[in-house]
């Protein structure tokens, strides 16, 4: 199998820790090169510290955002003068040159990844997308009416490379792009080797100062959309009382506004959110999310069964995704078949005081 | 017999009877005006039922004064039918009538009514009746009949005064086999099926018999006992002559419809469901078919009405002192479902409510266990630290209702539903579900409203709100407070406080008191408005647009605080002294 040689792009801490533990079981006899790309900028600085680990042949550094700036919502034109400069692009992009691989395994559909495909589109080498939380549940990225590149010739000839899906619940997957869905290993907890690769990945320093009710923000704010997530932190700090609860901001937010109105104190820590999860004892931990992914993490990637509460019945406003009513079905696919014991959705505001204070509030 | 002033043996023609309870100022009126009568064969049976006011002496002066004439019986307290059947024992007579203790009769009543009955061999002749309105210092009289010949048919159907005693002279021998029974309303069980049973009736077109209306009788005000109407109805359908059927049906149904929509609308849910326990009749009844007005009562046939059934579930502890006898006051006739721990067998109640009681959480065992019983029979759950009052048979004619217990909270003291009601059984499958309410076992409370929150868009503000035409509503002062607004039916009464006193929690004072001052503040809005700018606004104010509250929800919303306002006694009493204030401003 040695003989096999793939290539993973990752684009953000979930991403990558994924590639790793994919690197450790699926792909652990391949010879891999891994892209990480500035899409989260906090990731360059992993690469020598990846490239130490041993467990990558190449660690490549890609300058992809500008990329996906430039061409992800780019009308015809534009879009074939970037496909007929794939190769120059990838030498503006690139740390290095890339190879030739048996397979390339990716997680978003962006500019970058289109180009790779356009780039390997006649050699043997099949494309496998693998999980990017539960957008790749969810989301048929390729439909024609979603974007002018799905439409574009060149745009679109990734469709072909897709073997299959991974993802690590395939029996939640409503996406309707009849791609295959194929099962990852769960990540476990109790992989002391992994833990140590990814402490020291990413430097982690175990959290001090947590609190028992984590909410974790979304980007809301920073896409513009009005909505209620502010009165729904106030509701469960109340409800918990202000010392026990704090308030994960998403670095995308321009502004702490939550801090800035006394909900929470700041939060300690900027270690990515899955490493937290794999290092800290949760047991009396309780995670309050309007619908982020990081809160199903636990689930999908660690099988925990931590203490989770999801707003989303609660929340008033614009939703980001267009596929809303699949996200909805999803959702409440993943409470039915998924959720375990400790998952709660609640649908009223009463509903969720009682159960904050069932988990330990005031 | 009687004897005469000189001492010659006559024959009695009427015995007058007259029961006497708590008269002491009405009773010298009444004995003197059969006193006065112009017939002298009579005597005057003085029935003292009971009473602790002067009564008892009055009866006994009279009796000394004439003892030829009265004679008094003492008797223990059994109310008004009873007495009258102690007199008519006593009776010796050869034609009997009842005098309400606290009415008149004119002094030709008994002579003339007597003539008419020996002319024409009557075994019944009746007169009209002059109503005195006391308190309105008017009278009107009511004829019995159109014509001085009586057709039975006819005047069953047609004719007035048909359920009153005192109205009427009746052979004794009639009295050989019918008896009043005990209840309210002797009356009507018993005359007008005698009636029927009475083909030789005559009528004296005079209106002899003067009857006091006040207010506050027995006959104008409402107790619990007042259902014992529809018994009364009963026995007039099932003791009449079968062959009056049709005549009986129409006049029970006349005076049905008048008190359900007039003088007894409290108790319509009770007359609708004897509506119905006779639903055949009264919609064959070839009477009704003719009359559009009574006929509407038939409408009542389809409206469902919450059966007066009380749920009491007490596990563990005793029905508290004060429960049983408060309910059997208000609600005579309404049955009690007394649950306790053994009344539903453990292993019959779901999987966590069987933990919830082996784990101590019996509160939510006894919620689920009311619930229950309400699905399966219909009622209404009445906890025992609650107290219903008479004004709860108005929320019967609902098919399901809750009350706030405060500005957000339901009570659970108080709440009732048709039985087999949807919506109960809604709430009974939560129980099966996998959610915070049964792993937390949180009070039923919590549970009714997230459910009427999300299915039926309850707001929870302590508002009286009807949801999606089926699930109403009531305020905190309705189900769980008495706020002396006369709206409570129903009011905790765990909490000991001195009487004269009330408990309230501090939030419904606050919401109260807010509603209070937002009301005022509306009112003065109002009357602050110029009639031009209030007529054309078709635009809802910012504060109003604000609140998302149209233009025509405000208008109502004034209109009906102003009416309050202009309707209550203070600002009818002030009326001359704001005309004095304009006055001295000009």
């Amino acid at each position: 199998m040695q003989s096999e040689r793939v290539l993973i792009v990752a684009n953000s801490v979930y991403q990558l820790l994924t590639a790793v533990h994919m690197k450790r079981t699926i792909l652990e006899n391949c010879c891999a090169d891994l892209i990480v790309t500035d899409v989260t900028p906090q990731l360059k600085e992993t690469v020598p510290r990846l490239q130490n680990t041993g467990l990558f042949a190449r660690v490549l550094f890609a300058a992809t955002l500008d990329l996906s700036r430039k061409y992800a919502g780019a009308k015809d034109p534009v879009l074939s003068e970037g496909f007929s400069n794939i190769d120059r692009i990838f030498r503006w992009a690139l740390s290095d040159e890339l190879g030739d691989y048996t397979g390339v395994y990716f997680a978003n559909f962006d500019p970058f990844v289109r180009m790779l495909a356009c780039r390997f589109y006649d050699r043997p080498c099949p494309f496998y997308w693998y999980e990017d939380g539960f957008s790749s549940y969810v989301i048929d990225y390729l439909r024609e009416d979603r974007a002018p590149i799905n439409r574009h010739t060149e745009g679109q000839k990734i469709r072909d490379k897709v073997e299959s899906v991974l993802l690590y619940a395939p029996r939640l997957a409503m996406r309707g792009d009849r791609l295959p869905n194929r099962a990852l290993p769960k990540i476990c907890r109790e992989d002391e080797k992994l833990k140590e690769i990814l402490n020291y990945v990413f430097a982690y320093k175990r959290l001090e100062g947590g609190a028992d009710f984590i909410f974790l923000e979304q980007s809301f704010r920073a896409e513009g959309l009005k909505n209620n997530d502010i009165d729904l932190m106030r509701e469960c700090q109340r409800t918990v009382g202000a010392g026990r609860f704090i308030v994960k901001p998403h670095p995308r937010n321009p502004e702490n506004v939550p801090m800035q109105l006394g909900l929470t104190r700041r939060y300690p820590h900027d270690a990515p959110w899955e490493l937290f999860l794999l290092n800290e004892d949760l047991s009396d931990t309780t995670v309050i999310t309007v619908c982020s992914n990081g809160a199903l993490t636990s689930r999908l990637v660690f099988g925990m069964d931590m203490n989770t509460v999801m707003l989303y019945r609660l929340f008033q406003g614009r939703v980001l995704w267009k596929e809303d009513e699949i996200l909805q079905r999803y959702l409440h696919k993943f409470y039915m078949q998924f959720a375990g014991e400790n998952y709660y959705v609640p649908k009223t505001v009463y509903e969720l005081r009682s159960i904050l204070k069932y988990l330990g509030g005031m | 017999m009687y004897k005469s002033n000189n001492d010659r043996v006559e024959k009695i023609k009427v015995s007058v009877i007259i029961p006497v309870y708590q008269v002491e100022n009405y009773l010298e009126r009444a004995v003197d005006s059969v006193l006065a009568q112009t017939l002298e064969e009579k005597e005057i049976i003085l029935v003292d039922d009971g009473s602790e006011d002067a009564s008892p002496q009055i009866c006994d002066r009279y009796a000394q004064e004439h003892p030829e004439l009265i004679h008094v019986i003492h008797k223990p307290n059994e109310g008004l039918g009873m007495a009258r059947n102690t007199g008519l024992d006593a009776a010796r007579g050869e034609y009997v009538a009842f005098l309400d203790s606290d009415d008149t009769v004119e002094p030709e009543m008994y002579a003339a009514m007597y003539e008419k009955a020996i002319a024409e061999d009557d075994d019944i002749v009746m007169c009209d009746v002059r109503i005195l309105y006391v308190e309105e210092n008017r009278s009107s009289v009511v004829s019995s009949y159109t014509r001085e010949e009586v057709d039975l048919s006819d005047y069953i159907a047609n004719g007035n005064n048909i359920t009153y005693s005192v109205n009427k002279i009746y052979r004794r021998s009639l009295w050989e086999e019918n008896r009043y029974e005990k209840m309210l309303f002797e009356d009507i069980a018993l005359i007008p099926a005698l009636i029927t049973r009475t083909p030789r009736i005559g009528y004296v077109r005079k209106a002899f018999y003067n009857y006091y209306r006040r207010a506050n009788t027995i006959s104008t005000s409402a107790v619990g006992g007042m259902v014992d109407i529809l018994q009364a109805f009963r026995s007039f359908m099932e003791t009449s002559d079968p062959k009056y059927r049709e005549e009986v049906v129409y006049c029970i149904a006349k005076q049905l419809y008048w008190n359900m929509t007039q003088s007894r609308v409290l108790f319509q849910a009770d007359f609708i469901e004897f509506l119905k326990e006779y639903k055949g009749y009264f919609l064959l009844n070839s009477y009704l078919a003719k009359d559009r007005t009574v006929q509407r009562l038939l409408d009542f046939l389809d409206k469902e009405v919450i059966p007066e059934r009380f749920i009491c579930v007490h596990f563990g502890r005793p029905i508290p002192e004060g429960y049983l006898e408060e309910l059997r006051e208000d609600f005579p006739g309404a049955q009690l479902i007394d649950a306790d721990e053994h009344s539903y067998p453990t292993e019959q109640l779901p999987e966590n409510v069987q933990k919830a009681l082996s784990e101590g959480h019996t509160t939510y065992a006894e919620e689920y266990v009311a619930l229950r019983i309400l699905f399966e029979q219909g009622g209404i759950v009445l906890a025992p630290e609650y107290r219903a009052n008479l004004n709860l048979k108005r929320l019967r004619l609902g098919r399901i209702f809750f009350g706030f217990e405060d500005d957000e909270a339901l009570t659970t003291g108080c709440y009732g539903a048709l039985q087999g009601h949807y919506v109960i059984q809604a709430l009974l499958d939560t129980y099966g579900e996998d959610t915070i309410f049964n792993k937390a076992f949180l009070p039923l409370q919590d549970r009714i409203r997230d459910f009427l929150i999300l299915h039926f868009q309850l707001k929870a503000n302590g508002r009286k709100q009807l949801l999606k035409k089926e699930v109403q509503i009531y305020l905190p002062s309705v189900l769980a407070y008495d706020m002396q607004d006369g709206e409570n039916c129903c009011r905790r009464a765990d909490i000991p406080v001195p009487e004269g006193f009330a408990a309230v929690s501090e939030r419904v004072l606050k919401m109260w008191s807010d509603r209070v001052l937002e009301n005022w503040n509306l009112y003065k809005q109002e009357k602050s408005t110029k009639p031009s700018s209030r007529g054309n606004a078709s635009t809802p104010t910012p504060a109003a647009a604000a609140a998302g509250v149209s233009r025509q929800e405000m208008d109502r919303r004034i209109r009906e605080v102003v009416e309050n306002y202009e309707n209550s006694t203070s600002w009818r009493i002030t009326r001359p002294l704001r005309a004095l204030g304009r006055l001295f401003k000009k």
